[in-house]
């Protein structure tokens, strides 16, 4: 519900973008993200971040990205019952990246991101035969190196629309990669010089 | 001056045997992959016979799927085992929800290496696999390293498709 939600508001923000030539005068210095995460498998997530740009001349910024991907099933073992599994997969990812077209109402970001994999399953059934049969309880961590794509949509100077393709490199599951979408908020440089000729 | 040249050349080709060496490994992590199959329990080497005794693959007419032999009652356990050794038996085993397979592997022209098996249910696909993984290292010389152990798995669910995934380095 929540994610089809957004999902409209995020359309509706990026049909809006017509201008998208606009050019904003302060530049943002730090976003703060906040989104759902689809994964290119299965299952739903969140998406969040943030990133800090320390010298507004220079494109590049550096950041911390969390991504939460999650899914609980329920499923039938014949003539042992039913039960429900619970799977989690948590990345935490410091990011390095550089932004193009900073000051237009689109930008795109590109970069590489550390990931600190962590992925979790629990059986949530309390029955004896499944906790014996099934592996009831697992947790594996990795780290890995990958890269994402992040289109950002400015609607108001605070507030902007992202769209972020995340790619994944893990041994430890099967997600290639994320499609996230949300809204982040901006927080702007004051010291910025105008873009308006004198 | 002939021996020098020899021991120049066999160290060479000792130096080039040991740099072609590579190592595969095609374990994952307990609980992959994320999705609809699960990982079960089992236990490996399970004490049916006595240590070091072999039951031939082409005595047990029973099979799991492609290839596997496998127990499913007591009677049949004993009976065959029993031909081959006395002191053999099948006690305490719970028929009604395990039974025993004999998993099998091999890794050719190896040197050296192990092979991890993985047991996957999949209530989706109504399918149950036993997976052969491992890690080896290939080098110049050419063994191999094989596995072959009674287990003790969960009973596959009636009319669950039955498969055999050989992962195996090299392979």
């Amino acid at each position: 519900m929540f994610g089809k939600f957004l999902l409209v508001i995020l359309l509706i923000g990026f049909v809006s973008l017509s201008d998208a030539q606009k050019v904003f005068r302060q530049p943002i210095i730090v976003q703060g993200y906040l989104g759902m995460a689809v994964p290119l498998g299965q299952g739903q997530g969140i998406e969040s971040g943030l990133t800090y740009n320390p010298y507004w001349r220079l494109p590049l910024f550096i950041g911390l990205d969390y991504t939460k991907i999650y899914s609980t099933k329920k499923y039938t073992w014949p003539e042992v019952g039913d039960y429900k599994y619970r799977t989690r997969v948590e990345f935490i990812s410091p990011v390095l990246g550089g932004t193009f077209f900073r000051r237009k109402r689109v930008s795109i970001s590109l970069g590489l991101k550390l990931d600190f994999v962590t992925s979790k399953g629990k059986l949530l059934t309390d029955n004896p035969d499944l906790t014996t049969y099934l592996l009831n309880r697992y947790e594996e961590k990795e780290e890995n190196l990958s890269g994402f794509l992040h289109i950002h949509g400015r609607l108001i100077d605070q507030v902007s629309a992202f769209c972020r393709l995340s790619l994944i490199r893990s041994q430890i599951t099967n997600i290639q990669g994320t499609l996230g979408f949300g809204l982040t908020y901006n927080f702007l440089s004051k010291k910025a010089p105008s873009t308006k000729k004198p | 001056m002939i021996n020098k040249l020899h021991d120049f050349l066999f160290i060479l080709c000792l130096g080039m045997l040991v740099s072609c060496c590579t190592s595969i490994d095609t374990r994952v992590a307990k609980g992959y992959p994320y999705g609809d199959d699960h990982e079960l329990n089992f236990t490996r080497n399970f004490p049916l016979v006595k240590e070091g005794f072999k039951t031939p693959n082409q005595f047990i007419s029973q099979k799991m799927g492609p290839n596997i032999p496998y127990f499913d009652n007591k009677d049949t356990c004993e009976k065959i085992l029993k031909f081959f050794d006395s002191s053999c038996n099948c006690d305490g085993i719970d028929f009604e929800k395990y039974v025993i397979a004999w998993i099998y592997g091999s890794i050719y022209r190896a040197e050296g290496g192990m092979i991890e098996p993985r047991i996957l249910i999949n209530h989706k696909s109504k399918s149950y696999t036993i997976e052969l993984r491992g890690s080896a290292k290939f080098c110049g010389f050419k063994n191999s390293y094989e596995m072959d152990e009674w287990c003790m798995i969960p009973k596959p669910p009636a009319g669950y498709s039955f498969n055999r995934k050989n992962l195996l380095p090299g392979q």
